[in-house]
């Protein structure tokens, strides 16, 4: 997926956009390439972006998922025959192993064919019915290929002469080496060099032998071949060579066959590719209860039970359950909260689904109407830049915005805990008018914050984290892991349109308390806020 | 008549072991592994068996590609299962193409081919031991009764733990003469025949190699537990070092290796040793049926 054409790489791995990749992985060479190159939908192309989101959505609801395995375990085992295909182009003699994967190839796109209709796919795969038939002869076996004398009668011809010569060389062979070996009292002569003890010699060597070396003790020998025995050698060396100019010449007619058809099988590849990455984005479907968004024509964000995938992925391995969220947004948007209510989370829910839509595929919501972004920026906790390391955080953020806010795209902008780093009272000035800045053109932004005091603008719609239910935090638990958990029963994740931003609840010292901190310092931290509230 | 077929002595070995699988390892490089597995292929063809052969690393080339010099070829019968990396197949006369694997290897990825008429053919394989299980898997559910693993002594680790019978080759390139050749030979096959080790009685296990700086605090320490390698490929000492930590220690191992028989060439790429001499030489230390295929003879300690 071209990730880097939606967003950077701080904002893809805030949003977790590898892990999608991952859960999208499909079956073989020809779809792990589509896949690289899908590019997103840009703003205008909603129609198409629809289009295919609803094809993958139908196709998962169609399709049982023991059908979409039986294609995927097809596509496994679809050899990549590119390389091939592209060789003979250039006239390069092809193999017998390439001729194997391209008869495999031809097969199991013809399995292909049969399965994508039972599986409701309206796209077809092209069968290349002529580098099957030129390669039929050649099928031996469940799978094997063997260049078969039924390709040619002249290939059929010079394989007899070889054998029959081959068969009469190995006749003197043996001839010569039974009669070596008897009269050398061996059971039998079996190496190409064999050694002969002199003290087992009684009178001369036999005819027949050879001495490759003498040595104080014994002969290394070979054994000699007579007259009729090197001719009949040298005749199944020229029916040798004779039999394989026939298979080459073969091997040339089979590889002109293949490059004559090489479109219908680039065409066959490109089918798989499609098939592969479809099935895919189905898969995942049916996998994560996706839907297929409604897709809008201007900037705007609707989801109800929306899900950040790869954060319920994680909570679901330690056996803990993700609140889906509902979540309208205009065009300039604050969310408020308390610590631990979500609001970060709800960023990457926004990101995750808008990203999804923008590459047409299913999101993970109940329901979700949504424009398409050119951009999605992430800004804040998260996507500071590294190789500025000698600025401040302030400072990191704020060249960051200054390079984010160059372009003029449609974005999609994800704003956490922006100027959390200097004074409040600027902080809110600063992110008030990042706001109303974003507020203009095709943007959409979200910001969630725990700055107070918001509300000085109408064209900025307040959303705020349910939070805590009841009396606050329950009792303090041990174990972090049991702590989280009982926090998490607690806590009311749901997000509610607030008329105006109240004033940030974030209930951080009760959690500070809650989380195990040195009970004197919550409390004394308890008394200076009551001052101040004074 | 003294002599014996050795591929077909060998393969009696292997089959009293009930093993199906038979791995040869050479100590060196030229020291015959090729003319014995050669035997071996030629045995079991006599007997009309259907077998397969892989290679640990590469063998059977025409020439060294170390020094170029020429080698003993393998020639295979008709109807032989042999698994080589594409890079290497030759293109006459055609084999059958049965299956081309995920395995790469620098020569390509292996195939596995079935010989349709007599050919000379090079084997490369991949060096990692789970690639030659793989292969090994897949050559005897390509139809072999039984599979050949021809190898090398620094990928013996391939074979670790694998119900293969392991043949050792030594000859007159392994060593300046013939008694270093039989007692490196005597040596190796001590550290391959390490006993496997009883999980009834205490050990401590050794990660990675046991080596003499672990031997000598293991003494020190008067251990007495079993001391378990996970293979024999794991002891890292020869000689005189392996022969003090075996009276020191209980050494045993997760994964025994089976050797069966030694194989020795007396004819070296530089050198020459008298074969009955080397033969009797390599049997006494080595306490094992010794093959000389040269000479078609049997020789054991007395």
């Amino acid at each position: 997926m071209n990730v880097s054409r939606l967003c950077d790489a701080a904002t893809a791995e805030a949003l977790a956009l590898g892990w999608l990749e991952e859960q999208l992985a499909t079956a073989s060479e020809y779809g792990r390439e589509r896949l690289r190159g899908l590019e997103p939908f840009d703003p205008g192309a909603e129609s198409d972006a629809q289009q295919q989101a609803s094809r993958f959505v139908s196709i998962a609801n169609a399709a049982g998922p023991e059908v979409l395995e039986s294609i995927r375990e097809a596509l496994r085992e679809l050899p990549d025959v590119r390389g091939q295909i592209a060789r003979a182009r250039l006239g390069e003699v092809l193999t017998d192993t390439d001729f194997f994967m391209l008869l495999r190839f031809c097969e199991i796109t013809a399995r292909l064919s049969s399965l994508v209709g039972n599986a409701f796919l309206d796209e077809g795969i092209t069968v290349c019915s002529e580098a099957r038939d030129a390669l039929a002869a050649g099928k031996s076996g469940a799978f094997g290929f063997y260049l078969a004398d039924e390709f040619d009668p002249t290939l059929a011809a010079r394989r007899r002469e070889l054998q029959e010569a081959e068969a009469q060389l190995e006749r003197l062979r043996r001839q010569l080496a039974e009669r070596v070996a008897g009269e050398l009292q061996r059971a039998q002569i079996a190496t190409d060099q064999f050694i002969v003890m002199r003290d087992e010699v009684h009178g001369t060597l036999p005819s027949g032998v050879r001495v490759v070396r003498e040595a104080p003790t014994y002969f290394l020998c070979e054994l000699e071949l007579d007259s009729p025995a090197l001719e009949t050698l040298q005749q199944r060396d020229r029916c040798a060579a004779a039999a394989a100019t026939a298979e080459e010449a073969v091997r040339v007619r089979l590889t002109s066959a293949i490059a004559g058809c090489a479109d219908a099988l680039e065409l066959s590849a490109e089918g798989a590719g499609r098939i592969d990455v479809t099935v895919a984005a189905a898969r995942f479907a049916q996998h994560y209860r996706c839907v297929a968004a409604t897709y809008l024509r201007e900037p705007s964000f609707q989801i109800s039970d929306g899900r950040f995938l790869p954060l319920e992925h994680d909570l679901a391995l330690k056996d803990r359950s993700y609140v889906p969220i509902a979540l309208t947004l205009e065009r300039a948007n604050v969310l408020t909260g308390p610590n631990m209510g979500g609001k970060s989370a709800a960023l990457c829910t926004a990101g995750f689904i808008a990203a999804c839509a923008a590459f047409g595929l299913p999101v993970p919501a109940g329901k979700a109407s949504v424009g398409l972004f050119s951009r999605i920026c992430w800004l804040g906790i998260g996507a500071e830049d590294s190789a500025q390391e000698l600025l401040s955080s302030f400072a990191r953020e704020i060249v960051r915005l200054r390079h984010l806010l160059q372009e003029e795209a449609a974005t999609l902008w994800l704003i956490d805990e922006f100027a959390r780093t200097t004074a409040p009272d600027e902080a809110r000035a600063l992110l008030l008018a990042l706001l109303r800045r974003l507020g203009e053109g095709k943007n959409c932004a979200l910001a969630a914050t725990h700055l107070g005091d918001l509300d000085g603008d109408a064209k900025i719609a307040h959303f705020a984290v349910r939070g805590l239910r009841g009396d606050g935090p329950p009792v303090a638990a041990a174990a972090t892991g049991d702590a989280l958990r009982a926090l998490a029963e607690r806590m009311d994740y749901g997000i509610q349109r607030v008329s105006q931003a109240q004033k940030s609840e974030s209930d951080a010292i009760e959690l500070a308390g809650y989380l195990g901190l040195d009970k004197e310092l919550v409390e004394s931290a308890k008394e200076i806020l009551a001052r101040c509230s004074r | 008549m003294g002599t014996v077929s050795v591929g077909e002595a060998l393969l009696s070995l292997c089959d009293a072991q009930g093993m199906r699988s038979i791995a040869v390892v050479g100590t060196a490089k030229n020291v015959g592994k090729t003319v014995v597995v050669g035997t071996l292929c030629a045995a079991l063809h006599a007997r009309g068996v259907r077998f397969g052969i892989a290679s640990v690393g590469r063998d059977g080339e025409t020439v060294d590609v170390v020094d170029t010099m020429p080698k003993p070829r393998l020639r295979l019968h008709p109807n032989t299962i042999a698994a080589t990396a594409s890079g290497v197949l030759s293109p006459s006369p055609a084999c059958e193409i049965l299956d081309v694997s995920n395995l790469a290897t620098a020569l390509g990825p292996v195939v596995f081919i079935k010989t349709m008429a007599p050919a000379f053919v090079e084997l490369a394989g991949p060096p990692s031991a789970s690639a030659v299980r793989a292969l090994k898997r897949r050559l005897f559910e390509l139809g072999a009764q039984r599979v050949i693993v021809d190898g090398a002594i620094d990928r013996l680790a391939a074979l670790a733990g694998e119900p293969d019978a392991v043949i050792v080759a030594t000859g007159a390139s392994a060593a300046a003469t013939a008694e270093a050749a039989a007692e490196d030979a005597g040596a190796l096959v001590q550290r391959l025949k390490t006993p496997a080790f009883d999980p009834e009685q205490p050990y401590i296990r050794i990660s990675g190699a046991l080596d003499a700086m672990a031997v000598s605090e293991l003494i020190r320490a008067n251990e007495m537990r079993q001391v378990v390698v996970t293979d024999p490929t794991r002891i890292a000492l020869r000689g005189h070092a392996l022969i003090r930590a075996r009276e020191r220690l209980r050494i045993a191992c997760e994964q025994p290796l089976n050797v069966v028989a030694v194989t020795v060439a007396s004819i070296g790429r530089d050198r020459y040793f008298e074969p009955r001499a080397l033969a009797r030489a390599v049997a006494v230390q080595t306490n094992l049926p010794v093959f000389d295929a040269y000479t078609d003879r049997l020789e054991r300690a007395a």
